[in-house]
């Protein structure tokens, strides 16, 4: 795992293994520099003192050869019998303890020998016996020794090697003879420097080119020709410097003598010297180990103190990451960590509050800082479940694109948002569930309560009061559809559309408030198929084209007839105009309606006028199709095209469309006229067109409207506003057309009144061109078309 | 080397004056023919670098039985500076010898050579009783109390006996003709027996000249190692 407390633990462990190792190493390296020096040291000690103990003996011996040369009584019986002098050399023999002393005559014969030799009784060494040696009466076998001033030798004997000191014996200047004195060279020398130094001790001698052992400071060599082999063996190995590692050793060689060497060796085993500082070793060890392992145990519980909270800002951001912001990191640290845990304690509550207000901002309107549509939904799932009737209300303020429009969107706004604070005076009643803002001004109350009446009273009183801003009194009114549950529908969802669709029928109806019914809906549904299905109607021959007749008053003669499209689809049947040329014009399918329409009218134009029936035909133009570049253009081909005259054309234009944009309107209109065309507004009397307006459109004619004329015969102002029109209109040059005729009385009103084009379904409804041509052939009363 | 020669010069000069008494007068000149007791012999000794070498005893030992006298006159040997005075001295046999001490301090002297072995301390000032060798050898003397005292005598069976002078002479006068064997003998000649022998019928004055072919060794210098003497502070 790369956790950060295991990284710095490795760190650490890394750091403190380098550094013992170096530590370590130095002191080994010391250590084994020392050792090495030590045994040098001791080695060369070792040599030293042997080579002062060997000096010491000789010095000794020289000293001791010249003092008792010197002596009257040996003088004097020095020439005398042989045991005076031996008694007398003996005595001077025990005076140092040595081993050998010899006479030796002035003319080189030795006089008198005598050795101590001695026995081994179970190895122990016994006194000695002191006995004539092997060579009195012989020639001394160095006669140079006695010439040359050389006092000091080495002398072998009968296997035995002795320390030599010779001195003269002299009478004044001549010479009488030589005194000599010796200390064997034997195992009590080579245990005795043992006993200093410690270091095992041999005499190896060389004789002949061959080495072999006379003493060594080991007891038992002696009585074992094996261990006496191999103390040799180790012996020529180191005066060979061929030192076995086990051992540390030194040597020394005296050659002084005939041919012979003397080979003194000294070691010990390595390991006992070495074994006080092994011991060290170990202490070292176990010292170094012991440290290693504290400093990697604080190196641990160190990584882990500085991790720990680490560790638990982990964790608590984990906790956080998974949504859960209550729990806070308890720090009592002071240093950066516990800064870092109290940014991130700070940097969760900053979560916590932007969180908060991003869930209220997701779930209430900015303006009104009511829930909004999400609320809703939940609180309507709420609802549903608990399987408890409730109202669903679907509120719209009245006239507020007035409001806008004239007193600016801020006090449009305000006024929202009174109605917000209004209708959240209701919510405070136990039946008033939920009021939410789904935006602009539209409202959702939920009320657990389903007496519509009492329910609606409420809400008109709250709403009484005229709300006053900035000096403005502004009456409040809203208007309502409503759904029940589960009465319309158990389906949130589908109830909210279904308040919806009941509030866009109070549009419809100028109710205030509706309750929804199922019918509403049917349109609501046809309306979004045919959005689809329109585009299909055009190809697949869907559309079909009625004609109503106007009918010429003066003549009562059918002169002009208008082209209506109808829908008939496949599976609704026959669709008024009113639901689909809307949908049409916010579709961008009016472009291929209206063409549809001019083309297949100019046909039938063709049709009549082959069977002798020449009618003036009107034709819808939307005002989309006002906007288009290549409008104008079209008509004049087709018209060319179909070779209609063009003065058979008329162009019904709805009021509300030159209103939008006048000026291109008019200019358009004007081509139209200029090719010869008729042009008609229609619907006149509905649209706010001012009289100026209509004074610059270059019209033929004023259609007023059905609703002017409908209830003609009851209605005094209608028929006061039909007459001033119709002379308004005369005044102005233009003819008038009066539809929505349904009887008998409106036409002749009209008739009387100068009205030149009659049109409705006291005349005739709109019918299909067959039906049509067949109505106008067969009708006895507009029969005058016969007579053209 | 210098010093070894500085000390053989010192030591001729001091002979000279002493051999000049033995035998001086009675033979001057060895033109001067036989004498009417005998002849006159004359020794020259000398080195092998043909160098003449003083203070050698030369004596002439009788072959063919020779009576001869002897001398009566005794010899004296001094202890002188801690030192035998002189350091060689021929006596005949059964001549005194006396030792004279002319220090003011006790010396023992000593001989452990076979047959004239003797040890006497002479106090400051005295002389010991006459001691009388009474056969041919030779005397190696030392001091006990001195070691550095070294003394020679050589006893004859001569009368003709001499050391030689500051030119190498000895000179033998009223020699009886006959058979002799001349002897030059010295402790430091390197010789067997530290002697040179000759054979010589004498039957006239004559002048034997010997030429040594063996190394004369330096004369040991009696004095004390030390480098002052602690005795004189008393």
């Amino acid at each position: 795992m790369k956790s950060l407390q295991n990284k710095i633990f490795l760190f650490f462990v890394l750091l403190l293994v380098v550094v013992q190792a170096i530590a370590f190493w130095t002191l080994y390296s010391a250590n084994k520099n020392q050792e090495i020096a030590e045994i040098n040291n001791r080695l060369t000690t070792a040599q030293t003192i042997f080579t002062e103990l060997f000096d010491r003996r000789l010095d000794f011996l020289t000293a001791f050869a010249e003092t008792a040369a010197q002596d009257y009584g040996l003088k004097q019986v020095f020439d005398d019998d042989k045991r005076s002098l031996l008694v007398a050399l003996n005595n001077h023999r025990k005076r140092i303890d040595a081993d050998l002393v010899m006479a030796i005559s002035a003319s080189g014969l030795i006089t008198g020998q005598l050795q101590r030799q001695f026995t081994l009784n179970a190895g122990v060494q016994s006194k000695g016996k002191v006995r004539q040696g092997v060579e009195r009466d012989q020639k001394f076998r160095f006669p140079q020794w006695l010439e040359s001033g050389q006092a000091t030798h080495l002398y072998l004997v009968d296997e035995a090697l002795y320390q030599f000191s010779l001195s003269p014996i002299t009478v004044g200047s001549k010479t009488i003879g030589w005194l000599a004195f010796g200390f064997q060279i034997d195992q009590r020398l080579a245990s005795e420097f043992k006993s200093i130094t410690d270091l095992n001790t041999n005499f190896m001698l060389k004789h002949e080119g061959a080495w072999r052992l006379i003493a060594s400071s080991k007891a038992n060599v002696s009585q074992s020709t094996d261990l006496q082999f191999t103390e040799k063996k180790l012996a020529q190995k180191i005066i060979q410097s061929q030192i076995p590692s086990q051992y540390i050793a030194t040597h020394s060689l005296i050659t002084e003598f005939d041919q012979q060497e003397l080979g003194v060796v000294m070691y010990g085993l390595r390991a006992n010297f070495v074994a006080l500082l092994q011991q060290q070793w170990w202490r070292l060890l176990v010292l170094a180990a012991l440290t290693l392992f504290v400093s990697l145990s604080s190196a641990y519980f160190i990584a882990a103190s500085i991790t720990r909270p680490i560790i638990r800002l982990v964790a608590q951001a984990k906790i956080v990451a998974s949504g859960n912001y209550q729990q806070t990191i308890a720090v009592t640290e002071k240093d950066e960590l516990g800064q870092l845990a109290q940014g991130f304690n700070e940097m969760q509550i900053a979560v916590i509050s932007r969180e908060k207000a991003i869930m209220h901002l997701a779930n209430h309107d900015p303006l009104t800082n009511l829930p909004n549509r999400h609320a809703l939904n939940k609180s309507l799932a709420d609802l549903t479940s608990q399987a408890q009737p409730f109202t669903v209300l679907h509120l719209n303020l009245s006239r507020l694109k007035d409001v806008n429009d004239t007193l600016g969107h801020n006090v449009g706004d305000e006024v929202i948002k009174e109605l917000g604070r209004r209708l959240q005076l209701l919510t405070k009643q136990t039946c008033f569930r939920l009021l939410t803002h789904l935006g602009a001004d539209e409202f959702v109350l939920l009320v657990s309560s389903t007496n519509l009446d009492e329910i609606t009273q409420q809400i008109q009183d709250v709403l009484e009061t005229n709300f006053n801003y900035q000096g403005i009194s502004l009456h409040l009114q809203a208007r309502m559809g409503v759904a029940l549950y589960p009465e319309n529908s158990k389906d949130a969802k589908t109830l909210i559309q279904m308040a919806d669709t009941a509030l866009h029928q109070t549009r419809k109806t100028g109710k205030l408030v509706q309750l929804y019914y199922a019918d509403y809906d049917v349109n609501t549904v046809e309306r979004l198929n045919l959005i689809n299905d329109l585009k299909q109607a055009i190809p697949a021959g869907e559309l079909a084209l009625y004609f109503q007749p106007k009918l010429c008053l003066r003549t009562m003669v059918v002169t002009h007839v208008e082209a209506l499209v109808r829908w008939q689809h496949p599976t609704l049947g026959m669709v008024p105009p009113d639901d689909f040329i809307h949908i049409a014009e916010q579709t961008g399918q009016i472009k291929a309606l209206t063409r549809w329409v001019f083309t297949t009218a100019l046909k039938q134009f063709k049709t009549w006028e082959k069977l002798g029936l020449n009618l003036n035909i009107a034709i819808n133009i939307s005002a989309e199709n006002l906007k288009e570049a290549d409008f104008h253009q079209f008509i004049c081909q087709a018209i060319m095209q179909a070779e209609v005259p063009a003065e058979k054309i008329t162009l019904e234009i709805t009021e509300s469309a030159v209103v939008e944009d006048p000026q291109a309107a008019i200019q358009l209109l004007s081509q139209f006229q200029e090719h010869g065309m008729k042009l008609s507004i229609d619907d006149y009397g509905t649209g706010y067109s001012s009289l100026a307006q209509l004074k610059q459109l270059p019209v033929h004619e004023l259609k007023i409207d059905k609703s002017f004329i409908q209830r003609l015969e009851h209605d005094e102002d209608d028929q006061i506003i039909v007459r001033s029109t119709i002379e308004l209109a005369h005044n102005m040059g233009l003819h008038v057309v009066a539809e929505g005729i349904e009887d008998e009385y409106s036409l002749n009103w009209l008739s009387k009144h100068g009205c030149e084009l009659a049109q409705g379904y006291f005349i005739s409804r709109p019918k299909p061109a067959k039906e049509l041509t067949t109505w106008l052939l067969d009708n006895p009363i507009f029969s005058l078309i016969k007579k053209n | 080397m210098v010093k070894a020669l500085l000390s053989i010069f010192c030591f001729v000069l001091v002979n000279f004056s002493f051999s000049k008494i033995s035998q001086a007068g009675e033979c001057s000149n060895i033109t001067d023919a036989a004498n009417k007791d005998g002849y006159c012999v004359e020794v020259i000794v000398r080195s092998r670098n043909k160098q003449a070498l003083a203070g050698m005893v030369v004596y002439l030992e009788p072959q063919s039985g020779q009576i001869l006298a002897t001398s009566t006159e005794p010899l004296v040997i001094n202890q002188q500076n801690k030192t035998f005075s002189p350091y060689l001295s021929v006596i005949q046999a059964n001549q005194e010898t006396r030792f004279v001490n002319k220090d003011d301090i006790t010396h023992h002297i000593y001989s452990v050579s076979r047959g004239n072995k003797f040890s006497f301390k002479i106090r400051a000032g005295q002389s010991n009783a006459n001691t009388v060798f009474d056969h041919s050898s030779e005397i190696a003397m030392g001091c006990n109390i001195h070691d550095w005292m070294s003394g020679h005598l050589l006893v004859v069976d001569t009368p003709y006996f001499a050391k030689s002078n500051g030119v190498g002479v000895a000179n033998f006068s009223n020699v009886k003709s006959g058979k002799y064997q001349i002897v030059v003998w010295h402790p430091q000649l390197q010789e067997k027996n530290n002697r040179v022998v000759i054979e010589k019928e004498i039957n006239n004055s004559e002048v034997f000249s010997i030429d040594l072919t063996a190394v004369l060794e330096e004369l040991p210098v009696q004095e004390n190692d030390e480098d002052f003497d602690f005795l004189s502070d008393y």
